[in-house]
């Protein structure tokens, strides 16, 4: 035993130095640890050259590599790797091979983000929409999502550094952020996995320091609702235990303390969704985390995290599942590699080179002992065979159906590793995949002598044929959705040949979609002839419906384009429609759940759409996008009554703002003081060019202001006074908008009381009694011009659907395989011939075993093996 | 993780292999059913409280008339309460079978239907989250794996309900999707990972065969009553068949949905109650003619109740307290708890009066008999007579 021991102390001469005098220790008391945090020294940015050249950790680098060694590391850091992939390598070192990993890890999109990512809809003030708009709303949010998970597999396909993907993917599943927690809100999503791609492979301590202020982390771990006066402990539980350190190295104690540190950490809907501290909601007292007693905010939260020995632990125990085996993990690898984490200063990449240069990684044992999950097997089949004839929204939906919807684990803790994939019904999924891939690479495709490597088989580069764009999404019972378009045009009427929408969700064998925003959208592109032209009309029909035991066949409409205009199909009519839902078809006519067809007037919806686009571009000086009435508080609650009012873009003389909010005040406590609040966070850019003397400045900085009618307290009276002279006209003209004020009183959705909408009446009649005042009157008559308003209702609904829907790519996204040039059938196997010749276990001995010393020669059969399961 | 460490699969496997069924003392025949209305249901409009004012007021345009409901009995702090109407299927029930758990909720309402129905399903309130299904720990401790084909299902296919259980739980969206798999030949490795998928995969192939034969003995035609055409019924059909094997799973999971009613409330929540009120009287039906009734419990539960005032698209909102459901034949019949208060609301809703986790406690105090269960706190003397 002493022995060992001493073996042990030379074995880890950095790892010991501090593991004297930094340990963690259980105190009498259950629930209460002292933990003893590492010194800043223990952090000093050491390369990993100089690491490795110091360090005793077995090295397994200096030595050339067979095409066994190849597909192994090649497997094991991205996905399987085709044969030309490995080709290249073999006989190189395998440090050569490291090198030019980590040198080339770059998360650079190879397509650019979907087009709707720079659109910014407005999440906010939407009490007052009807459902029919709401659910137009989601649905676009939807789609992009969908969209958005579609161009997230072609990057994997396509990128040069399948290692940087993985990284990518393991990121994302380590802080997640699942959409079907985030309220649609599609916009946060993206930004959370763009963050997470530029710290990828980047430095762990900014990785983490961006995720705990990411708005759709503060958003899924319901920060938002976390503050000091009611905290809400689920983001500082989930930090410790499934982000940073993992359970048991904390007490329940830390995580009610680091609640406070993360109070008014929030997330503003206003303009772009952002990370918004609210200093009416922030904890500034001192709390006592890891025994440190201190004021700390979520920065200083996560510095001191970082500073945990169990931080780099978690990290390097994560890596080890990720990228070498399913086996336990060994004490003295897990020593190494989290110290050289530590000493590298958090530096992901540093790490990388670290791990694939140590023996462990290269060890026989290790070889084909974890399974990949769905997205490795569906990619790396891909990749493997750089042939891919099935389009991208059938491969998102056969992902889904192996278990694995991206950007929506099941649950905070995430997808697992190993047997959590191969469940009865993951395994089937998975065979099915196999199968359906298998069948896809006909002879006659792969021995075309013009390779095609896009997914969009349908275009043909010959003729330039108008084309018809759809979105659709489905369900299928026996049989896909059979669908058709005809256009009714100046000429006649055109109809397309019936089409089976290939994406749609067997339901037959695994049930109904659960969740809306897991629909799979697929882009179809149909072409029509030349004398198709001057369209009045374009229908969708649904041709035959089908349900049974448990199964139901449904065809849904996301958008259609037609020459650069999108419609969504929400603004169409269905006909007849099912018999017993006559008002749910006219809700969601987009959906048809019975045969029929959905009907756009394409001619009148783009002649008013054409209209509003002109009326759109007159200027005055006094305008926004909308004055909406955001929230009402309930007359019996509270002694400080408010109703909060905001401007979508607000314009005033020569001022511009994206967001602009106030409230209308009814204070109660000192009698009836009626005033009118602004707040700085409520406004982009500030609310004022100089705030009030007396506006009260919060702890953060931020100012608070009102302008009171009939306060005779001091603090209230001055601050009107002290505006400067354009400030003062806006209040005033602000004052003056009271008519229309009361009217959105009169008219919101948000009366939660049965009295609540006479009360807030004879209030706004006071209010409007002051606003009459002499001394409120603005000096000119700024009348506000409101755009959304000045239209009909149809045609403001079109114009917000058209501004969420038209900068959406109807297009399927095109990409190259990153795994080499397309290749032909007879290329493939000659590639492999050579590949097997030097391979061994597990795949490659699989099969040439497997059939008995006759040659595998059909790739086919290699794509159906069981062996690609494991890595 | 070891969750999935048995399947389906083998576990059919295990079925056919021993038809007369000697379940281990552990295993008694008796199932739990535990139905979620998915998207929360409207409690106010399905057990109304037609006698309070505020009931009309606050529902011009939803509130059922009292043509449209059951009168089921009197609740202290609104008075007369019914039954919706639209749930009639279920009249053989009310005087027998059927309980109505009033006021259900939990402090610092999520409304969420996500996280909302994670709260539900972990036994966590709005303060604190918990992570592992409410049931398993207690499954886990009266069964050991041996004991059970499987400590819960979900005919679903989603495991929420048994989050990082573990003992034995599984998913499967529809018992068609073992349909129609490769027969696969039975190749050896020396990888044991490999090995072990191999033979999982042999397993799969020939359980789907079995089963197959198996299902063919007891197909739906042939249960003693006919099950209704819905999505919800096909789920209870399969469970039928569970129960009619004698299949040693003591929880299942079934959903019925969705409930989310912003809008069109009117025809949507009726539709949505006869399904369910139709689903459950087949199969309490059928249950009675295979004499096995009193075997079975079945409690509902949804993510939260909806808005007591209406909204402007003839729908509600996201709200708080509702009520659920349990039948079974040990269950006595009746309204227990309390109706919340119409006069007294908080923002707007209901101020639930008595605490989902009570209706734990009964369960596995009562039906699973574990006396010191996990929900010991919530005992609520107001369910003592629930289960008999």
């Amino acid at each position: 035993m002493l022995f060992r021991l001493i073996i042990l102390f030379s074995i880890f001469p950095f790892f010991v130095c501090h593991s004297a005098s930094f340990t963690t220790e259980n105190t009498s008391s259950a629930d209460k640890k002292l933990v003893s945090l590492l010194p800043k020294s223990e952090f000093r940015n050491v390369t990993a050259v100089n690491w490795l050249a110091k360090s005793t950790m077995p090295q397994a680098a200096d030595k050339p590599m067979s095409s066994r060694d190849v597909s192994y590391i090649l497997r094991k850091t991205g996905f399987e790797p085709s044969p030309s992939e490995v080709s290249q390598w073999v006989g190189e070192y395998r440090s050569t091979l490291i090198t030019n990993l980590i040198e080339g890890l770059k998360t650079e999109l190879v397509n650019n983000y979907p087009a709707w990512t720079k659109l910014e809809p407005r999440y906010w003030g939407q009490n007052d929409w009807p459902e029919s708009k709401r659910s137009a709303f989601r649905s676009a949010r939807r789609q992009e999502v969908s969209e958005l998970r579609q161009w997230w597999i072609t990057q994997m396909l396509a990128s040069k550094s399948p290692l940087a993907e993985r990284m990518v993917l393991f990121w994302e599943n380590t802080f997640v952020a699942g959409f079907s927690g985030l309220d649609e809100k599609s916009h946060a999503q993206w930004m959370h996995h763009k963050t997470i791609r530029n710290h990828a492979t980047g430095n762990y301590r900014e990785l983490v320091h961006s995720m705990v202020k990411d708005p759709a982390v503060l958003i899924y771990l319901d920060n938002n609702r976390n503050e000091r006066q009611s905290p809400n402990e689920n983001l500082a539980r989930e930090l410790f235990e499934l982000f940073t350190l993992g359970e048991g190295n904390y007490s329940e104690a830390d995580i009610k303390e680091a609640a406070k540190a993360l109070a008014g950490w929030h997330v503003s809907e206003f303009g772009k969704i952002s990370f918004l501290e609210k200093s009416w909601a922030r904890d500034f007292s001192k709390k006592e985390i890891f025994g440190i007693r201190k004021n700390f905010n979520g920065e200083g939260l996560v510095d001191l995290i970082l500073r945990h020995q169990k931080a780099s632990e978690f990290v390097v125990k994560r890596l080890w599942s990720e990228f070498v085996s399913l086996e336990p993990m060994p004490t003295v690898v897990l020593a190494y590699w989290s110290e050289a984490f530590r000493k590298t200063d958090y530096e992901i990449s540093e790490l990388l080179t670290i791990i694939l240069n140590s023996s462990y990684f290269w060890d026989d044992k290790y070889r084909a002992t974890s399974v990949k999950s769905p997205a490795e097997l569906l990619v790396g089949m891909v990749r493997m065979a750089q042939h891919n004839e099935i389009p991208i929204s059938v491969l998102d939906a056969r992902l889904a159906d192996m278990g694995q919807v991206l950007f929506d684990p099941p649950d905070v803790s995430g997808w697992g590793y190993g047997e959590y994939w191969i469940d009865a019904a993951k395994l089937i999924e998975r065979e099915q995949f196999q199968d359906l891939f298998a069948q896809s690479l006909n002879d006659k495709n792969m021995a075309q002598v013009e390779i095609k490597n896009s997914a969009d088989i349908s275009m043909s580069p010959k003729k330039a044929l108008n084309k018809i764009k759809l979105k659709l999404a489905g369900e299928a019972y026996q049989g896909m959705p059979p669908y058709d378009v005809s256009i009714k045009h100046a000429g006649g009427k055109w109809f397309s040949d019936i089409n089976y929408l290939q994406s749609a969700r067997d339901t037959e064998r695994l049930g109904r979609y659960k969740d809306e925003s897991q629909w799979v959208w697929e882009n179809i592109s149909l072409e029509v002839p030349h004398d198709v032209k001057d369209i009045e009309q374009i229908g969708i029909r649904f041709i035959t419906d089908a349900a049974g035991n448990g199964g139901d066949r449904n065809l849904f409409i996301g958008a259609v384009e037609w020459q650069g205009t999108i419609l969504p199909g929400s603004l169409g009519v269905q006909t007849p429609g099912c018999s017993n839902d006559n008002s749910g078809t006219l809700r969601h006519p987009d959906r048809l759940y019975c045969a029929g067809e959905l009907t756009l007037e394409w001619k009148k919806l783009t002649k008013k759409l054409a209209q509003e686009q002109v009326h759109i571009t007159e200027k005055s000086v006094f305008e926004t996008n909308e004055l909406v009435l955001l929230w009402l508080k309930p007359p019996s609650e509270g002694k400080r009554q408010s109703i909060d009012m905001m401007f979508d873009n607000l314009t005033f003389m020569d001022q511009n703002w994206d967001y602009f909010g106030f409230q209308v005040v009814l204070d109660t406590e000192h009698g009836n003081h009626f005033h009118i609040a602004f707040d700085e966070d409520r406004c982009l850019p500030s609310c004022f060019v100089r705030w009030p003397s007396g506006a009260w400045k919060d702890k953060l900085g931020l100012r608070h202001s009102v302008v009171s009618f009939n306060s005779s307290e001091e603090w209230a009276r001055r601050q009107y006074p002290s505006l400067k002279k354009a400030d003062k006209e806006l209040v005033k003209s602000i004052i003056s908008l009271t008519p229309r004020i009361t009217e959105l009183v009169a008219n919101t959705l948000s009366h939660r009381e049965p009295d609540s909408k006479n009360i807030w009446m004879k209030r706004m009649d006071e209010f409007q009694r002051f606003a009459n005042m002499k001394r409120w009157i603005p000096k000119n008559d700024y009348r506000l011009v409101e755009h959304n308003l000045s239209k009909s209702d149809a045609t403001q609904k079109m114009n917000n659907m058209q501004s969420m829907m038209s900068p959406l790519e109807l297009d399927d996204m095109k990409y190259t395989l990153g795994s080499g040039e397309a290749i032909t059938f007879d290329e493939w196997h000659d590639l492999l011939e050579t590949f097997l010749t030097l391979a061994s276990e597990p795949l490659e001995s699989w099969m040439l075993s497997h059939y008995e010393g006759e040659r595998l020669t059909d790739l086919k059969q290699v794509v159906m093996s069981p062996y690609l399961n494991i890595k | 993780m070891d969750i999935l460490r048995r399947n389906l699969m083998s576990w059919m496997a295990i079925m056919t292999m021993s038809p007369t069924l000697s379940w281990a003392s552990g295993f008694s025949n008796k199932y739990l059913v535990l139905v979620e209305l998915k998207g929360a249901n409207d409690g106010i409009n399905t057990l109304a409280p037609f006698e309070t004012d505020n009931y009309q007021k606050f529902r011009p345009n939803l509130h059922l008339k009292k043509d449209q409901i059951i009168d089921v009995g009197q609740s202290p702090l609104v008075g007369r309460v019914g039954l919706a109407q639209s749930m009639s299927a279920l009249d053989g029930s009310i005087s027998e079978d059927l309980a109505m758990i009033q006021g259900v909720g939990y402090p610092g309402q999520n409304r969420s239907h996500f996280k909302s129905i994670a709260i539900w399903e972990t036994g966590g309130d709005g303060q604190n989250s918990r992570t592992s299904g409410w049931l398993t720990k207690s499954l886990e401790k009266l069964y050991s794996s041996d004991e059970v084909v499987a400590h819960g299902a979900s005919l679903e296919g989603s495991l929420g309900l048994f989050a990082r259980g573990e003992g034995v739980y599984v998913s499967m969206a529809r018992l068609n999707q073992l349909a129609g798999l490769s027969a696969y030949d039975t190749s050896t490795s020396v990888n044991s990972l490999m090995k072990k998928i191999i033979k999982k995969k042999a397993d799969l192939s020939q359980a789907s065969k079995q089963l197959s034969q198996k299902l063919a003995r007891f197909p739906a035609a042939r249960l003693p009553s006919r099950m209704p055409h819905s999505d919800f019924s096909t789920q209870l059909t399969d469970v039928l068949r569970v129960i009619g094997s004698e299949t040693s799973i003591p929880v299942m999971h079934v959903q019925h949905g969705s409930f989310d009613t912003h809008e069109g409330q009117k025809w949507q929540h009726p539709r949505l109650l006869s399904d369910l009120a139709e689903g459950l009287a087949s199969f309490r039906q059928n249950l009675i003619k295979m004499g096995r009734w009193d075997d079975v419990l079945v409690v509902t539960y949804s993510e939260f109740g909806r808005r007591v005032a209406e909204n402007g698209a003839e729908g509600t909102d996201h709200g708080t307290a509702s009520v659920q459901f349990a039948m079974g034949g040990k269950v006595n019949a009746g309204l227990y708890g309390d109706y919340p208060s119409l006069d007294k609301l908080e923002n707007g809703d209901l101020i639930h009066t008595m605490d989902y986790r009570s209706i734990y406690e009964t369960v596995c105090s009562s039906w699973l008999r574990e006396k010191n269960n996990e929900w010991h706190d919530y005992s609520d003397t107001r369910l003592r007579t629930l289960i008999s």
